[in-house]
């Protein structure tokens, strides 16, 4: 999955979410799901930094 | 009578017949001066036609009379007392028993200067001039290195094994290819046997650098024969330049005159050769040098500009790679920039969802709870028990509610369900007006 992907996703069930159109009983899914969407976003954006320093580090 | 009366009377004879001095003509063909200074000469008068001699006398000039004499001649004349010249002189004729017949010479008329030598001579070289010939041989280039040599001489003579030995032996050991065209060199065969030979090298298919003309020394009455106009114009008209050495240093000859070159001995022209092969050798060394010097100075010149080029160009690079590292970094940093907004700009947006989702779950949950909390109110407000409590009752027929009379009929047994226990009934009658 991209992050790109990822973040439409997220953005997918935030918008469901707050239409409460969903069952309740699928509330726990889409959490769990919208958890780890945030989880993956934010570990890709971490590295990306991480990059980016360790970039700046050796070259510069 | 011996040798000796006799040549007493000749003596004897010429001092009481000729007893004064005589003013005589003759060319002299030799002056020679001896240690202690006396000068003897050589008379001689030649016939106008044949050009050979007719008389010849010797003569001799007393040290101290010699020195004024001379003195006077070149004084007046210009030009030294030698061979060649035809004279004026004031003679007393002697006789001695032992030496012979000689001239005592008292005095020179120094106006009269030109010899009859020198007159032919003067006479050959006009003519030579007006047919316009003279100069030709002076006028061939001499080649700069003289290798190839055409000799022309006796074989025999003295000069020529001396031009030989002199050339073979050069110290600097330049190489001199020479041949020996034979000519007499003396008498009357001079002339012809001369130009046998220069038409004989003229023939030759072998190219020739120059001519060689050489004889060793000897009396000046002996190079009579190279004095003609016929030798002086084939060799003035001769296509190869030739170079003379003909006779001792005192003599010149006509030859001389009309040659490219002329020299007084063979000894010279060897030396005039090699000091030519010389003169070029250093020539060449010195263009040699000065290419050598030439060359290294234009390596030196073209190293001096490659190394300026190479200084351009390192500081040129320098500068070019200093102004793309800044250009490059500038860059760089813009990408830095724009991925740290846009990891910032996600970062946000991320927390920004999460923040929107974890209070749209809460929103979500607190509906529900709400929406559950109404329906449990509406069921507890329904709820049969809280309103048996009350006071109020369910009857039930066979096990149902009642909800209209007409539902039941009298004598039909119905149930009265209280908050507490219920109640068996039959029915009596039946009011089935609604209450309100």
């Amino acid at each position: 999955m991209t992050y790109a992907q990822a973040t439409k996703r997220l953005e997918e069930i935030v918008e469901q979410v707050e239409r409460n159109e969903q069952d309740i009983d699928m509330l726990t899914d889409l959490l769990k799901e919208a958890k780890e969407l945030i989880a993956f976003c934010k570990e890709r954006l971490y590295k990306v930094d991480q990059s980016v320093k360790e970039i700046l580090e050796d070259d510069l | 009578m011996t040798l000796l009366e006799l040549n007493a009377l000749v003596r004897e004879a010429i001092e009481s017949e000729l007893t004064g001095t005589y003013r005589v003509t003759a060319e002299l063909s030799e002056v020679r001066t001896s240690a202690k200074g006396h000068c003897f000469i050589e008379l001689i008068q030649k016939s106008e036609r044949s050009n050979a001699a007719v008389a010849k006398a010797h003569g001799v000039i007393m040290a101290g009379t010699f020195q004024l004499l001379k003195l006077d001649f070149e004084e007046t004349t210009g030009q030294a007392f030698c061979a060649g010249l035809q004279v004026l002189m004031e003679v007393r004729p002697t006789f001695s028993e032992l030496y012979g017949y000689s001239l005592v010479v008292t005095d020179i008329d120094p106006t009269y200067t030109m010899g009859d030598m020198a007159r032919k001579r003067q006479e050959i070289i006009e003519r030579l001039r007006s047919e316009g010939v003279l100069e030709l041989n002076k006028t061939i280039p001499l080649p700069m290195l003289i290798q190839n040599i055409a000799v022309v001489s006796s074989p025999t003579a003295a000069g020529y094994g001396d031009f030989c030995h002199q050339l073979d032996g050069n110290a600097m050991n330049y190489r001199f290819r020479h041949k020996l065209f034979a000519a007499t060199m003396q008498g009357e065969l001079t002339e012809p046997t001369i130009i046998q030979a220069l038409e004989a090298i003229a023939n030759d298919d072998e190219a020739w650098d120059a001519v060689v003309i050489i004889r060793g020394g000897g009396a000046v009455s002996d190079l009579n024969g190279f004095e003609t106009y016929n030798l002086a114009n084939h060799c003035a008209q001769f296509p190869v330049p030739i170079i003379t050495g003909i006779g001792h240093e005192r003599d010149t000859t006509v030859l001389d005159e009309v040659a490219c070159v002329s020299l007084k001995t063979p000894t010279a022209v060897a030396d005039f050769l090699i000091a030519r092969m010389d003169m070029n050798a250093q020539k060449i060394q010195a263009l040699f040098s000065r290419m050598k010097d030439a060359a290294t100075e234009q390596v030196e010149q073209e190293k001096r500009r490659l190394h300026t080029s190479v200084t351009f160009l390192q500081q040129f690079s320098k500068g070019f790679r200093q102004r793309h590292e800044l250009l490059v970094n500038n860059l760089f940093g813009n990408i830095v920039r724009s991925v740290r907004h846009r990891t910032e700009k996600e970062r946000l947006s991320t927390d920004y969802n999460e923040r929107r989702l974890k209070e749209s779950v809460r929103k979500c949950l607190a509906d529900a709870r709400q929406r559950l909390y109404i329906v449990e109110q509406a069921i507890d407000m329904n709820n049969p028990q809280r309103i048996l409590k009350l006071g109020y009752s369910i009857t039930l027929k066979d096990g149902k509610a009642l909800k209209r009379a007409a539902d039941v009929k009298p004598g039909d047994i119905i149930v009265t369900r209280l908050h507490e226990g219920n109640i068996e009934s039959t029915v009596n009658g039946l009011d089935e007006t609604i209450s309100e």
